[in-house]
């Protein structure tokens, strides 16, 4: 193929719209490892920063780890029967429901974490507990748990397998341990992605909610860039990629490995059509 | 291989089914079935022949005053998962998250069997079934006619005391379907159990059926075998619904019915408004100058399809009459035959309702 003008063209555009957005995260992440920042990397290169950043805010990363584990515990718990329950009902306000379901995604953080503490703040207990916030981060990542998982219910004839499962004998719970989470798993797992990813990264309710000792990682992140040298902030944020990455990487792996299943399942018609039995 | 335990006798009793939307499915059934045998609920769609299923399976549950019993126990209450019925569904059901073995293990699992008999008598069921070779592979890797072998190796390997089959042959294609009927139909003699089976073919009815119920708005409108549905319907709609037939409506004077086309010997009718019906293969064609010919009509069509021809005949009544002859005679569209009809062929009704319309089209081909 001959490469004319303007492929170069658009080439070139790529590149740069590429580099708006890369170099900023690029320069982040060399700032904390940079001796120093304003002299530049021809100060050295150190982890020090990184070592400095996990002395002083290595509560906020536990707290993290620890409200993303018991939000995806919770969502799993709450979320997977209440999407099962929602797929399951026939009515309209259980479909109304599952509309209403989408608001704390539309409704700003701060306006839910306002409502939390008009309502619960006067609890003293739970107020300077860590477990306010896991409310928050509930009440925000549940509906991504319940729609991805009522998505899968819907695209597969769940109904009919249970009635498969009850009529060899199969209890309730039987069935839907045995067939209804198992042919959920892509959407429970993509949920339950979804449910940590935004756990982690969460910022407008959370601060809203947090306590001087309840601060999770993007709250002392924010603290950090007001409070600390640059170089601080910067290994905070290179922390804080590195939590998330893994987590971005895994939702689009999931995402791909769903896809090439579901593709054959879609070519079953044609060997019953040439009529292939022995 | 035969069931360890033999199928029960099935009863209902005055049996009705109100959905909730008010919607009246099946008005009250009294239906006995016996064991072993092979009874055939057969209908259009909106019949009420799946609730009746359904209901038996125990995934509906009759109104007040309905009771079903699986030999002298009262299953009316109970679920499903405690009834011990094999089930094969239209769409089969299988779990797509295990394999055929695992499938086919399933029941047994779930009655908490040791893993050893387990696997021995899935092993059994496979070989059985022709399925060793698919054991490990899982249900999307299968062929539709695959898919339901191990549907029903699940249904059966639990010795379950009815087999319930609800339309098993419908999502196949024309090829698939009469082979693997031929297959069902052996499986359900030899295992000898009682087996209900739902379809709105009736071809696959009268192939599987010890007996048919045909049922028509929720309501029973004939039980009983398969050649005396055919050949003794009760009611119009049986007659028309089962097979093709012909249609002849007259009145009846000394014994002759007056037709558009000439005359019809009816015996066995009294004076007045009848109607009789005729089987296509029951309709004999005569020689235009024969004395037999006291019916005449022009060809307007034929279909030649191998073994024999299919004629419809205008003339004879407003609507087409479908005459078959053997396919070695040639009939041309615009020849004038002449037909005769045998008393004791015809199938005599009184004329209750006027003949349904679509009764032309299963007449007529196109």
């Amino acid at each position: 193929m001959k490469r004319t003008p303007s492929y170069y063209l658009q080439l070139g555009f790529t590149l740069l719209i590429c580099a708006f957005m890369l170099v900023p995260v690029l320069m982040s992440v060399t700032a904390g490892v940079t001796e120093n920042y304003f002299k530049g990397i021809s100060s050295g290169l150190t982890l020090r920063w990184v070592q400095e950043v996990l002395s002083i805010y290595s509560d906020t990363l536990w707290l993290t780890l620890k409200l993303a584990l018991a939000t995806l515990a919770v969502n799993l718990l709450v979320g997977v029967p209440a999407a099962y329950v929602l797929a399951r009902s026939k009515s309209r306000w259980a479909r109304l429901f599952e509309e209403i379901l989408v608001l704390p995604v539309a409704i700003p953080g701060l306006a839910i974490a306002l409502a939390l503490i008009i309502a619960y703040g006067g609890v003293q207990d739970l107020r300077t507990s860590w477990l306010f916030i896991l409310i928050g981060h509930v009440i925000y990542t549940l509906p991504f748990m319940v729609r991805a998982v009522v998505a899968v219910l819907h695209s597969i004839d769940f109904r009919q397998l249970e009635e498969g499962a009850s009529s060899l004998g199969a209890g309730f719970l039987r069935r839907f341990f045995d067939v209804i989470v198992p042919n959920c798993r892509g959407g429970i797992v993509s949920g339950a992605l979804m449910t940590l990813t935004l756990s982690v990264g969460e910022f407008n309710l959370t601060w809203m909610l947090h306590t001087p000792l309840t601060k999770t990682l993007p709250v002392g992140l924010a603290d950090a860039y007001a409070s600390m040298r640059l170089e601080i902030s910067s290994a905070y944020t290179l922390i804080f990629l590195v939590m998330l990455l893994p987590l971005l990487l895994a939702t689009q792996w999931n995402g791909h490995r769903r896809k090439a299943q579901a593709r054959p399942a879609v070519q079953t018609p044609a060997p019953v059509a040439k009529g292939v039995t022995s | 291989m035969k069931l360890d335990q033999q199928g029960v006798s099935i009863r209902l009793e005055n049996c009705s089914k109100t959905f909730a939307d008010g919607n009246r499915a099946l008005q009250p059934l009294d239906l006995e079935i016996r064991a072993g045998e092979t009874l055939v609920l057969l209908g259009p769609s909106g019949c009420g022949k799946t609730t009746t299923l359904r209901m038996i399976a125990g995934l509906e549950f009759p109104d007040a005053g309905g009771r079903i019993l699986f030999g002298d126990e009262d299953v009316t209450r109970l679920p499903i998962e405690k009834r011990q019925v094999g089930m094969v569904f239209q769409s089969y059901a299988l779990f797509p998250n295990m394999s055929v073995a695992q499938n086919v293990a399933y029941g047994l699992k779930v009655q908490k069997c040791a893993k050893a008999e387990i696997r021995q008598r899935v092993d059994e069921m496979l070989q059985m079934m022709e399925l060793s070779h698919l054991a490990e592979r899982k249900i999307d890797q299968l062929s539709g006619g695959q898919r339901q072998r191990v549907a029903l190796a699940r249904a059966i390997i639990t010795n379950p005391r009815v087999l319930l089959l609800d339309e098993p042959l419908t999502a196949l294609d024309a090829i698939l379907r009469d082979r693997l009927r031929a297959d069902i139909d052996r499986l359900l003699r030899s295992l000898g159990i009682t087996a209900i089976y739902v379809t709105h073919d009736q071809e696959e009815a009268m192939a599987l059926g010890d007996r048919i119920v045909v049922m028509d708005h929720g309501r029973v409108a004939q039980i009983g075998t398969p050649k005396q549905i055919y050949f003794q319907p009760q009611s119009d709609f049986v007659a028309d619904f089962i097979g093709q037939i012909n249609a002849f409506e007259g009145e009846v004077r000394n014994q002759w019915m007056t037709l558009p086309g000439g005359r019809l010997h009816c015996p066995h009718l009294a004076d007045g408004e009848a109607r009789v019906y005729c089987r296509p293969e029951d309709i004999e064609l005569v020689d235009m100058d024969s004395v037999d010919a006291h019916l005449q009509g022009v060809v307007e069509q034929t279909q030649f399809v191998g073994d024999r021809n299919r004629l419809w005949l205008a003339g004879i009544m407003p609507r087409q009459v479908l005459v078959e002859s053997s396919g070695r005679v040639e009939f041309a569209p615009g020849q004038r035959v002449g037909i005769r009809v045998r008393s004791e062929k015809m199938i005599a009704l009184e004329p209750r309702e006027p003949i349904r319309s679509e009764s032309v089209r299963e007449v007529s081909p196109c």
